[in-house]
């Protein structure tokens, strides 16, 4: 109490006075409220572990439903969007490129007599058996196309290439299914529908949705292989001349084709998706599973806000015995859950990011965008505001009084 | 406790009345309703004036807490009306009374209620922030520090300070933002004798402020010396209120007044 020699007073005053006028130095605005959050949320370690241990959980729950959502979307489209093909002509009642069938042959030259058309490519896909070189067979889609003219080519090749494949009963197949087709490297033979086949090129993450795997070959091989006719087609493919309209080539085709269907690519696309993703019920499921991360997440989050907000009660009804205001204090809360929601965030999209790498090579197919990294991060910061809404309604009724005579 | 050379008290004999800082009239509070309700306070009219260190004295159950709560803004009266610095509380909801709480009213708390997570500086500076206070925070924080001899310890958490040092800290928290009112819930009930002087000798001094009114509540008899004035409450009334005119109250006194 050595300052108290002179009056604590004029001490005070004179300090305070001094403080008023800044000394003539740059003022600096504190603001307490995010550092009242940020000690609150760090001095019980425990709490905010298992904080962030909801947060985390649900981060990379969603991250990687989400993921896998768009990575079959990828994967169910990946095909038609490899085509150049501005209008599909598909059998009847096709629900997706996986789901083929065989049209009588006469499309493509039908299809070449409509003004607009600037060409025309078959493809054949069809379900085969195949058996592998060291005994038992498995299924496979096998697609057939003259991509020289314009047809589906294979892509990403990492070992053999397109010339490669211009050789009578020659394929390419994914790496990703070798185990399945029981194939170890280029060059190994295998038989489809009891005809020997070379791979004579590898590709790297062409996945197929429903796991048949993909086995690409020319046309005139898949003929034989699928005992088909010459003028047979699963899809016929149209590419429009420059300068035509799409909408207008596709209608006249339509009604030039009553036994076909006739899609632009991008409704072709979208019934693919929707029969895969919503018609399965795939999509829903893992719809479901994103939004049993986010409400696990939202309960842990809330319980530990909640839980931690109880244990600082005192010193909330302190601040507002203080005077500070309703805002004030649920800015307090929100804060908290939003320095939870970024670590969580940061610590969940780093592990979503190991397991999208440690999956990449195998059958599935994560995906993870710059859109969908930011739409996590706006349902993290979503979830945890939600969070908070219990601990703010505890705040809330506190009664300020209660912080006399403990 | 009545030493007339180091009492603060002794001074006030020498100042004219000023207008006070705080008034209440008619202060009525009713909890509960039909069967189960409780009339706390029974029409208490008093007033705290700038310069003046105010003891509010009473049993347990006399109504001093759910006083001091209305003085503070933190209740609002059932019937009469309090004026703080000009400004009345009557027709304010629980965010008004807040505002004028920020502006007007330091507490300091039986239990310190200082802010475990941070310093001493940091305690008065969030003081600072929730009133809104502008200017530089942390010399405003520090100078209140050291205002109460609490300049060596800036940095300080709660729990390596002494309860005295507490109490220290929340009296300069109370003082950050320069509020015209401060309260004080039983400040030395915590504290040991030599702690709870030094904290009395503190408020003394903060009260000769001219444009400042303390009033603490309390049950220690040994704090007598240093009011200005002190008032009795019984039963939801007040029943004495007297200057201490030359500091020389006795706790006889007291007991002899309480007892009738």
């Amino acid at each position: 109490m050595s300052d108290t020699e002179k009056t604590a007073n004029e001490v005070l005053m004179s300090d305070l006075a001094a403080a008023a006028g800044g000394g003539g130095g740059m003022k600096r605005a504190v603001r307490m409220a995010p550092k009242l959050a940020f000690r609150n949320l760090f001095h019980d370690r425990l709490s905010l572990i298992v904080t962030l241990t909801g947060i985390v959980f649900s981060v990379v729950l969603v991250a990687v439903q989400c993921g896998l959502y768009l990575g079959s979307e990828q994967t169910i489209a990946r095909v038609i969007d490899q085509t150049d093909a501005d209008i599909w002509i598909v059998p009847l009642g096709t629900q997706s490129f996986d789901d083929p069938s065989i049209m009588p042959g006469q499309e493509k030259y039908a299809a070449l007599s409509v003004p607009g058309v600037a060409s025309v490519e078959n493809l054949l896909v069809g379900f085969s058996k195949w058996r592998k070189p060291e005994g038992g067979s498995t299924t496979i889609l096998l697609v057939g196309s003259d991509w020289n003219t314009g047809g589906l080519a294979p892509w990403n090749l990492v070992d053999g290439t397109l010339d490669d494949l211009s050789a009578p009963f020659t394929v390419a197949v994914d790496k990703s299914y070798f185990n399945d087709l029981g194939i170890k490297k280029l060059d190994d033979t295998a038989e489809i529908n009891e005809t020997k086949v070379r791979v004579a090129a590898v590709s790297t993450e062409i996945r197929s949705f429903t796991t048949l795997p993909y086995v690409f070959t020319k046309r005139e091989t898949a003929l034989a292989l699928l005992d088909a006719s010459a003028s047979e087609a699963s899809y016929t493919l149209v590419k429009v001349a420059p300068g035509a309209d799409v909408e207008t080539v596709r209608a006249d085709l339509a009604k030039r084709l009553p036994d076909a269907e006739v899609m632009r690519t991008a409704g072709f696309r979208k019934r693919s998706l929707d029969y895969w993703l919503f018609q399965t019920g795939a999509g829903a499921a893992l719809i479901a599973g994103a939004l049993l991360g986010l409400i696990v997440g939202v309960v842990i989050v809330a319980q530990t806000l909640y839980s931690s907000t109880k244990d600082h009660l005192n010193e909330f009804a302190t601040l507002r015995a203080l005077g500070a205001s309703g805002s004030y204090i649920h800015q307090v809360i929100l804060l908290q859950a939003m320095i939870s929601a970024v670590i969580g965030y940061t610590i969940g999209m780093l592990l979503s990011l190991l397991v999208i790498w440690s999956s990449r090579g195998s059958t599935l197919n994560i995906v993870m965008t710059p859109g969908l990294a930011g739409f996590l991060f706006a349902v993290t910061i979503g979830m945890c505001a939600i969070a908070a809404v219990s601990a703010i309604f505890k705040v809330t009724r506190i009664d300020p009084a209660g912080v006399f005579s403990r | 406790m009545t030493n007339s050379a180091n009492n603060p008290a002794n001074n006030t004999t020498e100042r004219t009345e000023l207008p006070p800082i705080l008034e209440c009239k008619g202060i009525t509070k009713v909890f509960g309703s039909g069967d189960t309700e409780i009339k706390v306070l029974k029409g208490v009219d008093m007033q705290l004036r700038p310069g003046e260190l105010t003891l509010l004295m009473g049993p347990s159950g006399s109504g001093k807490t759910t006083l001091l709560s209305i003085l503070g803004c933190i209740l609002s009266p059932t019937e009469g009306e309090l004026v703080i610095n000009g400004q009345s509380t009557k027709g304010r909801n629980a965010e008004g009374l807040a505002d004028l709480r920020r502006k007007e009213v330091g507490f300091v708390f039986q239990s310190y209620n200082l802010f475990p997570t941070m310093t001493a500086r940091e305690n008065v500076m969030l003081a600072l922030d929730v009133r809104g206070s502008r200017g530089d925070a942390i010399k405003q924080a520090d100078a209140a520090l050291r205002a109460v001899g609490l300049g060596h310890r800036l940095e300080a958490y709660p729990k390596k300070l002494s309860g005295g040092e507490k109490q220290r800290v929340a009296i300069a928290r109370a003082l950050a933002g320069a509020p015209a009112v401060i309260l004080a819930d039983e400040p030395t009930a915590a504290l040991d004798s030599e702690n709870g002087a030094a904290v009395m000798a503190l408020l003394s001094e903060v009260a000769k402020d001219p444009t400042r009114a303390v009033l603490a509540v309390t049950h220690d008899h040994r704090t007598l010396a240093y009011a200005d004035r002190i008032i009795r409450i019984e039963d939801g009334r007040i029943v004495d209120q007297r200057r201490n005119k030359d500091g020389s109250m006795e706790e006889r006194e007291i007991h002899v007044a309480e007892a009738a």
